[in-house]
């Protein structure tokens, strides 16, 4: 009898190598990209978390929309990017917008730009290691303008990644 | 009043540079406002909330 299907377990490991891969076999890790739906008034000078109730996709069910953070089911190293629109009338004195993408409540990724004139976009990215369990990450803006507001509507975005499995 | 306008009032000699610094104000957007999440400045000690409230 010819044989016709092989089961996956009896494939070593190491023999499932990049080149045995057809073109369109991608990875399957968590993935999503959400962003909010209201304006955030932000606090002078307060790294104020933004809040992130709409997802374009999340393809495991790792964001978590009520709470704005995403904490993966999947252990590996992850590509996340947070991109922060604001636009403020006045920006005082030294004007500043910082975007921050927290891990655990850490800044892992932080960038800071100078608002110019009145509206000013940034983005943060980073590879962080996630244990798959407990890891979570969260977007954070802060402006030294004490009337900045982070737009909605496309302009900001919160989105990560499975890169590589741990 | 913000919590960042209050601290400038008590402490008029900050500068912008330390709340990128040594101190941290953050607001989790879980209702409960702003808060000093981080307080190292050298010399300045942290406003207690009598003096934040005061």
């Amino acid at each position: 009898m010819a044989l016709t299907q092989v089961e996956t377990g009896m494939i070593k490991d190491a023999a499932v190598t990049q080149a045995k891969m057809a073109a369109n076999v991608a990875g399957n890790g968590p993935a999503f990209s959400a962003y909010p739906s209201v304006g955030l008034s932000l606090s002078a000078n307060t790294a104020t978390k933004v809040v992130l109730p709409n997802e374009r996709f999340d393809t495991a069910s790792c964001f978590d929309a009520t709470n704005s953070l995403f904490r993966p089911s999947v252990a590996g190293y992850y590509w996340v990017m947070g991109l922060i629109s604001t636009g403020a009338s006045s920006w005082g004195t030294n004007p500043q917008l910082i975007v921050m993408v927290r891990k655990n409540g850490s800044d892992i990724a932080v960038n800071q730009v100078v608002p110019n004139p009145q509206w000013i976009s940034a983005t943060a990215s980073q590879l962080v290691y996630m244990n798959g369990t407990t890891d979570y990450l969260e977007l954070y803006a802060q402006a030294s303008s004490a009337n900045s507001i982070v737009q909605y509507g496309g302009f900001t975005e919160f989105s990560a990644f499975l890169a590589r499995a741990a | 009043m913000t919590l960042f306008d209050k601290i400038m009032a008590l402490y008029p000699e900050l500068t912008q540079q330390d709340f990128m610094d040594t101190i941290r104000l953050q607001n989790d957007s879980d209702g409960k406002g702003d808060y000093i999440a981080k307080w190292e400045h050298p010399t300045l000690p942290r406003p207690t909330e009598e003096q934040l409230n005061g």
